[in-house]
Order: structure tokens, then C-alpha cells, then sequence
């Protein structure tokens, strides 16, 4: 049975030690008493002995390295080994059928002395159900703790902490600064009657958003005077639904298609949703929602201060919401 | 109030009982004139005379199925097996006669007997008159299941017992029978499935049964010395068992180390800290834990055998791992 030296606890509170130098080498006879190996504690630089009698098959750390105390060392075996190792933090048993690894061979490094139980790799976050319906209640998201490095697993105690972690975290949703809102509303019949009246009288049938992608070009260029070419993106909840470039320059039913990707504004239609309102990340250019409430439409311009002026905002929603009660106001 | 010893609280349990119903009869080993081992029914074979207090041969199985059989047919037998070990030996009877009479017979039956016997280990009684079996009985639906933790939990769960109409094993701690406790002098029973709480906590709940109610009081006087509000609770019947009242206390606590000592693994605190992990998950803070005798035959040796059962030190060290949030590795 091969004798496993183990880095000692050589004081109080002491969870590793860095080994000074080697005093034998593998292949090495040595007695008990025989001092092994140096090691430095915070306090003091000690002579450890072998602890028993027989040859150095291994040495399993280097000099200059800080081990985990309990962390096998170097094997001491009762036979002159056959393939003495000079191998970093290998493990032991690896030995029997493995060929002598050169001393230069990268390994792997020791494990660590664990406190409490590192979290699983694979992206879970450990926490208490308490904690977790705590967070789920408050609509708190526990990923922001982790980010925060805050230690797991989390207790109803880390809940306080995460209540008090300011919102946008490191891994957190990048809020735009200075994110504004104008909300107005404008009677659905504008939009109704103008469409039946196309219908009837000319027998074009177009969609809403057509007519609205217009309107909101047109309200747009009167906000802002030097707009040159204005692209309307058309989106709903499910994303981009296509885009139009000069919607108020073209006839209705010759809008001409655009690339989505470089959009004006974005013409998002709630209007067959439940939703009434929402306020998304990561919204590059102004975004003006149209949500149905019975007979009014619901109107909302999210803007940032880089996109927009307020003066700008104001008449972009103004001239909007005009256009959509009473269309004639688009030809004025 | 006067105090009396748990011994005391079963003798007159036994005793007023007796006067009250004359169906009642105590049968076992060393019953009369021995007063058993313990002593405990000292003075009623005086009262009543040997045919209401049956010395019989040394022969479990059969007079515990002479007790079922008279259950069956009008008296109300109170057996007395001597050493709570010996549960072994008289299984049948219990558990597949007794436990069963209600329901085979499709209630035209009933078997109404108490079994008394003991658990408890640490009196250097070595592993075949230490255990504690009461998980085995508690394991077989028909059989009710009281553990007094105090004499007066003994009187008052006694006399409930016999009066139940279907078989019921009381088990007491041999090591408690000369314990004292404030026992009315005027009649009282305690109903069975209403826990005790005896302590009010807010930080952790402690649920002990038997002789670990007072390892759970005194490592909660422990803790309250650090800070940490220990609540404890005395089921004081496993079956039936109080889960509402244990339930309220995980939710308020969110913390519950469940102490029996019983053998931990398949035991009474595995079923009581499930049913709290099932019921409360969403409020706890950590797992409710177990806290059993050590899966070993309890030793003879008293250095060995006294490391075997919980005590308050190891509760009140496993109460403070569940403050201080460390993860804890089930043993």
C-alpha cells in the first residue's frame, strides 16, 4: 500500500500552503523522518517529513505552487518504483497504465478546496423555492444576483439584495437613456370611412397600414423639415412585417418596398392584439404603436432624445393623430 | 400543579380507565405482581386482581393474539410488551389481524386494544432492547401511533387510547419513566392528531417526537442564545399526524429539521420532512432535514452507543447550516 503524503494544515484557518522546494527526488530512498519537501504557511516556512519509509514514486506538485491542504503530494512506496514521476497534480492511480508524462506536460490544475458547493455549470442558478417564488412575485430575475457575482445558492435573504441591486446590471437589458413617451388617441372611424369610401367609389381595396404608413411618413416630414428620404418599417408583435420608403410621396397602392433594416420609424399595429400599449428594448428608431380601444385608436411614439427633439415628437404625434381622424388633413 | 413521574401518569391512566370501563383488562409478561421491569403498574393487580391483570407465559405471540381476539369480541385489552423489540415477534397479530379487522369485516368488527410498549435507546441495554420501532407500525394503514413526550402527554394520550374503538400502539421512552411533569389531578385527554407547540420561533421549526422534544427545547435554548428563534413541536401522534399545524409552522419558518430516534433511513422524519417538502416547497429556505439514530444496531458499548441518537448539540449545529445558508449534502 503506497503511502500518500498530503499537504498538512500546519495552523488554524490554513486552506493551503505553498511548497518552497522538493528535499528528495523521485526514485529517492527515504525514512520517515526524513524531511520531503518545505512548505511556506502566512507565518512560517516548516521542513515536513516524509512520514514513511520507502522510495519517492511521485511527486505530484511543484515547487512555487499553493496547494490545497489534504491535496496529495507525493506517493511513497514500499518498492523502488519502476517509473518515478515528477507530475503536477496528475492523479495517482493514473500511474499503473499511463507512460511517465514529461515534466513540462501541461496538467491540469489541482481542484480547488470548495466551501459551499459551486454552482453547476450548466447555467442554472441555484436558489431556495422561497427565494424563487420571493423573486418571481417582486418580477425580480435572479440572473441579475449572478451577474452581480453575488454567491449562490440564493436564500429569501438574497432577495433584499437583489431588490436593492440598481436595474440595469452588468448583464442586464440595455436601457437607452432618456427613453420618452406620447400617448394620444383619435377617433377609428377617420380610418374606416376613408377606407370604405376608397373602396366604394374607386374599388381599391388597401390595408390600414398602408394608409397609415402615409400618414405617419407625411407627419413625420412636416416635424421634421430636412427628413430627406423617410423608410416607415411595418411591424406587429411578431416583428417586422415589411417596410416602405416615401409612403407619403407615392399613391397608395404603389408604395414602394424597402429594406427593413435601416427604417425612419417603425409602424408597429396592435390593433389586432389585446395589448394596448408596451414599451420594448432595444428600439433603434421612434417607434409609433396603434392599439384599437372600441372606437378609438390608441396611439403611443416611443422616442430617445438622439432620435427626436420633444418639439419634433410632439408635432410627429400631432399631425399623426390629426391625419387619422380626419384624412383630408394628409393633403393639406 | 403537582408534578408526577411518566410512570406515574400511566398507572393512573391505567388505573382510572379500569374503574371507568370494566371491558378493560391489562395482559403481558410480569403485569401483576412483578409491576414490570419498569415498575409502572405497581398497585393495579391489587386493585383490580389477576383477572383484569393477566400474567402470562413468556410467549408474545400468543397472548398479543389472545388480546385481538378478545377485542374483537367486546373487552378492550390493554397489552403490556415489555421491551418495544419484541414488536418482532407479535406482527401478525398486530398488523395483519388487528390492523385489518375494521376494514375487512366491513366495519361489523373492530378491535379495540392498546398495545403499550417502549423505544429509546441509551440505557446500555444493547441492540436487541434499544430500538425504536415505531416507524414499522406507523407503516400499516388501521394502526394509530402516539408517542408521549412527557407524563402528561402519557395520561392524556393513554386514556384517549383506550378509549379508541380501533388498535392503537403507544410507545414510550423507558428512559423518561421517572422524568416529572405538571399533571392535572382532575381528568383530561388529549385528543390524538393535535400537535403541541411548545415553543414559539420564527427562524427555524424543530419537530421531535417522544424524548427528542426535549433534544429539540434544549438545542433551542442553545440557539436562542445566539440569536436564533427556534420553534418546536410535539406531533404527539405520528398517525395521526397534525400535518396543518407543521405546515403553518415550515411556512412561517421556512426552515424544519425533523428529530425522531427512530433509525433515520425510511423512518418517521423522512415521512414528516417529506410531507413539508411536498407541501411547503414554495416557503422553504432550505430542505426540511432529517435528524435519526445512525443506521447501526444500537451499540452496547455507551461511548458508541451515545453517538448514535441526535442530541441537542448536533440539532442546534444542523439548525445553524440551515441559517447560514451552507448547502447541505443529505446523509
Amino acid at each position: 500500500m503506497p503511502h500518500e503524503v498530503i499537504m498538512p494544515v500546519l495552523g488554524m484557518a490554513q486552506d493551503s500552503g505553498l511548497l518552497v522546494t522538493w528535499q528528495k527526488a523521485p526514485g529517492d530512498a527515504v525514512t520517515a523522518e526524513d524531511v520531503l519537501f518545505e512548505v511556506e504557511t502566512d507565518k512560517s516556512t516548516m521542513e515536513v517529513p516524509a512520514g514513511a519509509d520507502g522510495y519517492i514514486s511521485a511527486l505530484l506538485a511543484e515547487p512555487g505552487e499553493d496547494v490545497p491542504t489534504g491535496q496529495t503530494i507525493a506517493i511513497i512506496s514500499a518498492e523502488k518504483p519502476q517509473a518515478p514521476t515528477m507530475q503536477p497534480a496528475a492523479k495517482p492511480v493514473a500511474q499503473a497504465d499511463t507512460p511517465v508524462t514529461k515534466p513540462d506536460a501541461p496538467a491540469p490544475r489541482p481542484p480547488q478546496a470548495r466551501k459551499a458547493e459551486a454552482p453547476a455549470g450548466d447555467g442554472r442558478v441555484l436558489a431556495s423555492p422561497k427565494a424563487r417564488r420571493l423573486a418571481h412575485q417582486a418580477g425580480l430575475d435572479l440572473n441579475r444576483l449572478v451577474a452581480a457575482g453575488h454567491p449562490q445558492p440564493y436564500r429569501a435573504v438574497d432577495i433584499e439584495v437583489l431588490k436593492d441591486l440598481p436595474v440595469a446590471g452588468r448583464n442586464g437589458p440595455d436601457i437607452a437613456p432618456g427613453l420618452f413617451q406620447i400617448t394620444a388617441s383619435a377617433p377609428r372611424a377617420g380610418t374606416d370611412e376613408f377606407l370604405a369610401w376608397m373602396l366604394e367609389d374607386g374599388g381599391i381595396s388597401i390595408a390600414a397600414t398602408a394608409l397609415w404608413a402615409s400618414f405617419a411618413a407625411g407627419a413625420m416630414r412636416r416635424a421634421v423639415p430636412d427628413a430627406g428620404d423617410l423608410t416607415v418599417m411595418l411591424s406587429d408583435l411578431t416583428g417586422a412585417t415589411g417596410a416602405v420608403l416615401n409612403p407619403d410621396k407615392t399613391r397608395l397602392l404603389h408604395q414602394v418596398a424597402a429594406p427593413t433594416d435601416a427604417a425612419d420609424i417603425v409602424l408597429r399595429d396592435l390593433t389586432g392584439s389585446p395589448i394596448t400599449g408596451l414599451r420594448l428594448s432595444a428600439d433603434a428608431t421612434p417607434v409609433l404603436s396603434i392599439a384599437s380601444d372600441g372606437e378609438w385608436l390608441r396611439l403611443s411614439l416611443d422616442f430617445t432624445t438622439g432620435q427626436l427633439d420633444d418639439a419634433a415628437a410632439i408635432a410627429l404625434m400631432s399631425g399623426f393623430a390629426e391625419r387619422l381622424a380626419d384624412p383630408l388633413h394628409h393633403l393639406l | 400543579m403537582r408534578e408526577i413521574t411518566l410512570s406515574q401518569a400511566v398507572n393512573e391512566a391505567l388505573a382510572e380507565e379500569m374503574r371507568r370501563d370494566p371491558t378493560t383488562f391489562i395482559i403481558g409478561e410480569d403485569v401483576a405482581e412483578a409491576g414490570t421491569p419498569f415498575k409502572i403498574l405497581s398497585g393495579l393487580v391489587e386493585e383490580f386482581g389477576t383477572s383484569r391483570v393477566v400474567d402470562t407465559p413468556i410467549a408474545e405471540p400468543g397472548f398479543m393474539g389472545l388480546a385481538v381476539g378478545a377485542a374483537m369480541t367486546g373487552t378492550r385489552p390493554i397489552v403490556d410488551l415489555m421491551f418495544g423489540d419484541f414488536i418482532f415477534l407479535i406482527m401478525d397479530q398486530l398488523c395483519n389481524q388487528a390492523a385489518k379487522t375494521h376494514y375487512m369485516s366491513g366495519g361489523k368488527m373492530s378491535a379495540p386494544l392498546v398495545l403499550r410498549t417502549n423505544l429509546g435507546a441509551t440505557r446500555r441495554s444493547a441492540a436487541q432492547h434499544s430500538q425504536s420501532l415505531h416507524a414499522l407500525v406507523a407503516h400499516i394503514p388501521g394502526l394509530k401511533v402516539a408517542l408521549p413526550s412527557s407524563a402528561y402527554e402519557a395520561k392524556g394520550l393513554l386514556k384517549t387510547a383506550i378509549r379508541d374503538d380501533n388498535p392503537v400502539v403507544i410507545f414510550e421512552d423507558k428512559l423518561m419513566y421517572q422524568d416529572k411533569a405538571p399533571v392535572p389531578e382532575e381528568e383530561f385527554l388529549i385528543p390524538f392528531g393535535e400537535a403541541n407547540i411548545k415553543r414559539d420561533g420564527t427562524d427555524v421549526t424543530l419537530i421531535g417526537t417522544s424524548s427528542m422534544v426535549q433534544v429539540c427545547e434544549k438545542a433551542a435554548d442553545l440557539l436562542a442564545a445566539e440569536g436564533i428563534s427556534a420553534e418546536v413541536i410535539d406531533p404527539r401522534t405520528i398517525v395521526p399526524l397534525d400535518e396543518a399545524t407543521l405546515l403553518a409552522s415550515a411556512r412561517k419558518t421556512s426552515r424544519v429539521i425533523v428529530v425522531d430516534e427512530g433509525h433515520q433511513s425510511f423512518g418517521v422524519t423522512a415521512e414528516i420532512a417529506s410531507r413539508i417538502n411536498e407541501k411547503a416547497f414554495y416557503h422553504l429556505d432550505a430542505p426540511a432535514l432529517r435528524m435519526g439514530a445512525m443506521d447501526v444496531p444500537v451499540p452496547f458499548s455507551p461511548a458508541l452507543e451515545d453517538i448514535t441518537v441526535p442530541t441537542p448539540e448536533g440539532v442546534a449545529d444542523t439548525a445553524r447550516k440551515l441559517m447560514s445558508g451552507e448547502m447541505i449534502d443529505a446523509a
